[in-house]
């Protein structure tokens, strides 16, 4: 499994982050690889916002959050790092503020643009590992395209209504995206119902995936795609084999 | 024999229901199964879980017994098998 550098902690750190250096296998060295450690997120909206939260909470050393546009009011029952205030004003700023406010020694790397063919690639050089939390198909294969390229580890979610999707893609060792969808789906709608506490459950997950990669430790969802519902609560780990002809991981 | 059809995110919006029974003839595989569901389901999801090969559509996550199928397989199913179908799903 890879893991980190690291970074020693200040006294400071150590009493922020003291309760989940208490966390078996994590500990203080799991804490100063999540401090070398930096993540792309992209983008940063109902699901992003979670994940970045989450990590900024954490201790993580820096993100890289690449989100367009100005906060709408439908933004605000689930993008959690906008608020009621900002509308109208650009959520990438909402989204730094936020996250300063929690934690003022994260570094921030704040991109005003969507990710797309053009900018994966600096943006993916930029960051340790990448949660993919993209609304669009066409986002998560670019992505999925550049750290197959950088083998960089990617925790790949998605929801939809009450059911969400998570796996981390290891390249070299797990499938890819394109394994699991050999063709990109063309049926995806832009729009679609949404719960808050839906793309925050899977958000949580994403973040904990993430800190697990970064720091080596537990046991994460390589090779199995879980799946569930939040209507029923029911939850099943799904095996995902490589495929060998994928036009993406199999040329790597 | 019976098979049950279980179906996620915009598939199950588009059928209206989360499960679905069908009686198959005893050896019938997937794609069969699939042309049953098409047959009885009269809509632009459902005739796109097949491709124009005949075969599972790349764009669906069908599984059977916890492991996602490839497109090519085409496995013969039996009397109370489930086989779960996942329209693709990008919320972010
Ligand atoms: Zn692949």
């Amino acid at each position: 499994m890879m893991q980190s550098e690291r970074r020693s902690l200040t006294d400071h750190e150590r009493a922020v982050y003291e309760w989940q250096m208490w966390v078996p296998d994590f500990g203080e060295e799991g804490q100063e690889r999540l401090k070398a450690s930096s993540v792309l997120i992209s983008r940063v909206g109902g699901l992003g916002s979670v994940v970045a939260y989450e990590l900024a909470a954490a201790g993580i050393g820096k993100l890289v959050l690449a989100h367009a546009g100005d906060i709408k009011p439908s933004d605000l029952n689930r993008q959690l790092l906008m608020t009621h205030e900002g509308l109208g004003t650009p959520r990438i700023e909402s989204i730094g503020r936020r996250l300063l406010e929690l934690n003022p020694r994260l570094e921030l790397e704040l991109i005003p643009e969507n990710l797309g063919e053009a900018n994966a690639r600096s943006l993916v050089e930029h960051a340790d590992l990448v949660v993919d939390c993209a609304p669009l198909f066409e986002e998560r294969f670019a992505l999925n395209h550049e750290i197959v390229r950088q083998a960089k580890p990617m925790v790949e979610c998605a929801m939809y209504e009450l059911q969400c999707q998570i796996t981390t893609i290891l390249p070299g060792e797990t499938p890819c995206l394109a394994c699991i969808y050999p063709e990109m789906p063309a049926a995806w709608k832009r729009e679609f119902p949404v719960f808050g506490a839906v793309s925050g459950s899977v958000g949580c997950m994403a973040a904990m995936e993430a800190i697990k990669v970064l720091s080596g430790f537990g046991d994460p969802l390589a090779g199995r795609l879980l799946t569930y519902d939040l209507r029923d609560l029911s939850f099943r780990k799904l095996e995902v084999r490589r495929r060998e002809d994928c036009r993406v991981c199999s040329q790597a | 024999m019976q098979v049950t059809i279980e179906l996620m995110a915009q598939l199950r919006t588009a059928l209206g229901q989360p499960a679905r029974t069908l009686e198959l003839d005893e050896g019938a595989t997937l794609r069969q199964a699939l042309q049953e569901l098409i047959a009885a389901h009269d809509s632009e999801e459902v005739n796109g879980l097949l491709a124009a090969d005949g075969g599972l559509s790349p764009t669906i996550i069908a599984s059977l017994h916890g492991r996602i199928l490839d497109p090519s397989e085409d496995p013969v199913l039996s009397h109370g098998d489930t086989l779960s179908l996942f329209s693709p799903i990008a919320g972010g």
